[in-house]
């Protein structure tokens, strides 16, 4: 676990030890992958049957709520069953956005008190989550087949500057493939709407497999075990 | 420097100790985490740490709350309002001692 986690506070290590496994990345991926999937599908076909474009608008609502509201929750409860037992609990780290400045004392430095607010902190919502539907509306607002590409080579170097310091940083290389499936998708030809959600689409499948990749090494790392853990009764 | 001296006599012997007190600073940042992975953070053995915790229980400078996820047992460690207090009072404490043996230290 420790190989994985480069901050040196505790704080900032509970931090990234909230991406250890990858789960918060997949369940967002797969919410944008379903979002955008759905809302692509629907502007490209146009279903006439109400029933169907009842079920289409049900799915995007419930992917929605699933990235913007209900994406922790879940996190956490597969976290329960996959993470915790393997390499322990620790309190999830708060959005920074609501994050009141708790002053905590992490040092014994001698140059006077070196107070530091609350460290097991996120950005994820606005570093990620925010990036990819930033990525949506500027493919969105230039009405062209290259919008896709200038989108996602945009949000590719947000994310990569964005979480080079952060407690989930990416490799270089590893987001290369979104401005690579902006290129592909334009030639898809879709229409301006369809290339907005084409590119939240993207973005999901991107995170998704960011998730995956490390839910794998997390799970070949970590075979599960019983638990040993014991204390005076 | 005498008095500063005699000080050290007077530190909370509970917090001083350097598992208990990697233990109270850990806790202290991240409000809370089970026995799993204070036992991996710190790199204690299980017994190690199941008699600091008890201790720091004992004292009140810590809370613990034992319960099941499933069949499994989660032992959930959480920071008290005195244990911050006397972690608090021992970093000032430390901090005073180390000041003024600096400054009382010779020029070399």
């Amino acid at each position: 676990m420790k190989e994985q986690m480069f901050p040196d506070t505790p704080g900032r290590r509970a931090a990234a030890y909230w991406f250890i496994d990858g789960l918060p990345e997949i369940v967002t991926g797969i919410g944008f992958v379903v979002l955008g999937g759905d809302m692509v599908w629907s502007h490209q076909f146009q279903p006439h049957s109400w029933s169907v474009r009842a079920a289409f608008l049900a799915l995007g609502l419930m992917s929605f709520f699933l990235v913007f509201d209900y994406g922790r929750s879940f996190s956490l409860f597969l976290k329960s069953r996959v993470t915790f037992p393997r390499t322990g609990y620790v309190r999830p780290p708060s959005d920074l956005e609501q994050e009141s400045q708790r002053e905590t004392i992490i040092s014994l430095g001698l140059a006077g008190e070196q107070r530091l607010p609350d460290q097991n902190v996120t950005r994820f919502r606005s570093s990620t989550i925010a990036v990819v539907i930033w990525g949506s509306f500027l493919a969105g607002v230039i009405a062209k087949p290259i919008g896709v590409p200038i989108a996602m080579s945009t949000v590719a170097v947000l994310l990569y500057t964005l979480h080079r310091d952060s407690e989930r940083p990416y490799h270089w290389a590893s987001v290369l493939p979104l401005p690579a499936a902006g290129i592909g998708a334009m030639y898809l030809h879709m229409g301006q709407s369809a290339n907005a959600w084409c590119a939240v689409f993207i973005g999901g499948v991107w995170l998704s497999a960011q998730g995956a990749w490390r839910l794998l090494g997390y799970v070949r790392r970590h075979p599960k075990c019983e638990p040993v853990e014991s204390l005076r009764p | 420097m005498n008095q500063r001296i005699r000080e050290i006599s007077q530190l909370d012997r509970l917090v001083h100790e350097p598992a208990r007190l990697q233990i109270l600073m850990f806790l202290q940042q991240v409000e809370e985490a089970d026995f799993l992975y204070l036992q991996r953070e710190g790199g204690f053995t299980q017994g190690n740490l199941s008699g600091h915790l008890s201790k720091l229980e004992d004292a009140g400078y810590i809370r613990i709350r034992k319960m099941f996820k499933g069949k499994m047992p989660l032992t959930v460690c959480q920071l008290t309002a005195a244990g911050e207090k006397a972690l608090r009072a021992y970093c000032d404490q430390m901090r005073g001692i180390m000041r003024e043996q600096r400054e009382s230290e010779p020029a070399r």
